[in-house]
């Protein structure tokens, strides 16, 4: 890494490690999950580093309890993963640049905040002009910079909460403290109107459809959020115009 | 390995590829298809609309619910979730947060 590269890693790391409560606080949840199921140790461990998708794990644990088939389970974990189908649209347009290789390790490390950081950093792809002003892919570096440190504090809490899971109660309300840690996280996005009311829309579709198999209530929230917001938009700028 | 450590061995690799396939999607694509502004456009709320989605049923819904059906004012985290939102608005802080929060939620456990 050069010393610029080196300064956009550290700046991503340090960015990130803001969230560092709430990303621990549900990977702490979801390891003692995993360690609390029919998994065992070595086996949750391996869930934890490999899979790195801590809502599909949630939603494959009550589904190995019942011994579902495994095709269900992976059907689970796709529907549960289907928001970062449409993140790595966003992605592609972003680092189209990168060889094959890259951007398939790129996107495998991007989970919700690392995008979310990104995108709030950078609404749009870099453009041919200033992509030719940036030979060393500043943007990159910062995104790596968010990713390891999402990796690491989520690994380190998860595998924590599969190796003390006997000793922490279930009565201490761990996963209400995800939830609180995460309005955290989501209330200096709801800056304009607009984004309230997609995330008013969200939160409403997500709550009224949670029955659905294969938690597709997550899709479905995040489909009437994005019309919602673009009608919104739409109408404002139409306003501005008149 | 026994069938059942075989089985959990499978299917942890087949989530590895689902983890693959989701946020690989479009960048297995590749630049066969150019992805235009609007699309990018439209997107901009999925990050946001993909944590509330995650975290509105956390708050409105009992943990082991199945439906909306399930929903009711006894629920302890609505109502740390409320003080929660409330705190958040008036300090922006973390752990201003996170106490008022989790205390309102364990007295609501107590109470209600």
């Amino acid at each position: 890494m050069t010393p610029a590269q080196q300064r956009e890693f550290i700046y991503g790391f340090k960015q990130m490690s803001h969230s560092a409560v709430t990303i621990m606080t549900w990977s702490l949840v979801t390891g003692i999950a995993m360690a609390k199921s029919a998994l065992t140790i070595q086996q949750a461990i391996a869930m934890s580093l490999l899979v790195y998708a801590g809502s599909a794990q949630l939603a494959a644990l009550p589904l190995i309890a019942v011994g579902a088939p495994i095709w269900v389970i992976l059907a689970t974990s796709f529907m549960v993963n289907l928001r970062f189908v449409i993140f790595s649209l966003g992605l592609q347009a972003h680092f189209s640049y990168l060889s094959t290789w890259r951007r398939i390790l790129l996107g495998y490390f991007t989970t919700d905040f690392s995008y979310l950081n990104h995108i709030k950093r950078y609404p749009k792809p870099e453009t041919q002009k200033e992509l030719a002003a940036d030979p060393e892919h500043l943007r990159l570096y910062a995104m790596m910079g968010f990713q390891a440190a999402n990796w690491f504090y989520w690994q380190v809490a998860s595998i924590t909460g599969i190796l003390l899971a006997s000793q922490i109660p279930n009565d201490w309300g761990l996963a209400f403290a995800g939830a609180v840690a995460l309005i955290v996280i989501i209330g200096p996005m709801l800056d304009r109107a607009s984004a309230r009311w997609a995330a008013v829309t969200a939160g409403t579709v997500a709550v009224m459809t949670y029955g659905l198999p294969f938690r597709l209530n997550i899709i479905l929230a995040v489909g009437t959020a994005i019309i919602v917001g673009m009608i919104l938009d739409r109408s404002s700028k139409e306003g501005a115009i008149s | 390995m026994n069938d059942s450590s075989m089985r959990m061995t499978y299917l942890i690799i087949g989530m590895v590829a689902m983890t693959f396939v989701a946020r690989c999607f479009f960048i297995f694509l590749g630049n066969r298809i150019k992805i235009s502004e609007w699309a990018l456009e439209t997107i901009r709320y999925a990050p946001l609309a993909a944590l509330i989605a995650i975290l509105a049923p956390e708050i409105f819904l009992p943990v082991s619910a199945s439906s909306v059906a399930e929903f009711n004012l006894r629920f302890p985290n609505i109502w740390g979730g409320i003080a929660a939102l409330i705190a958040f608005y008036f300090t922006r802080k973390m752990i201003p947060t996170l106490v008022i929060g989790m205390g309102v939620f364990t007295a609501a456990r107590f109470l209600l």
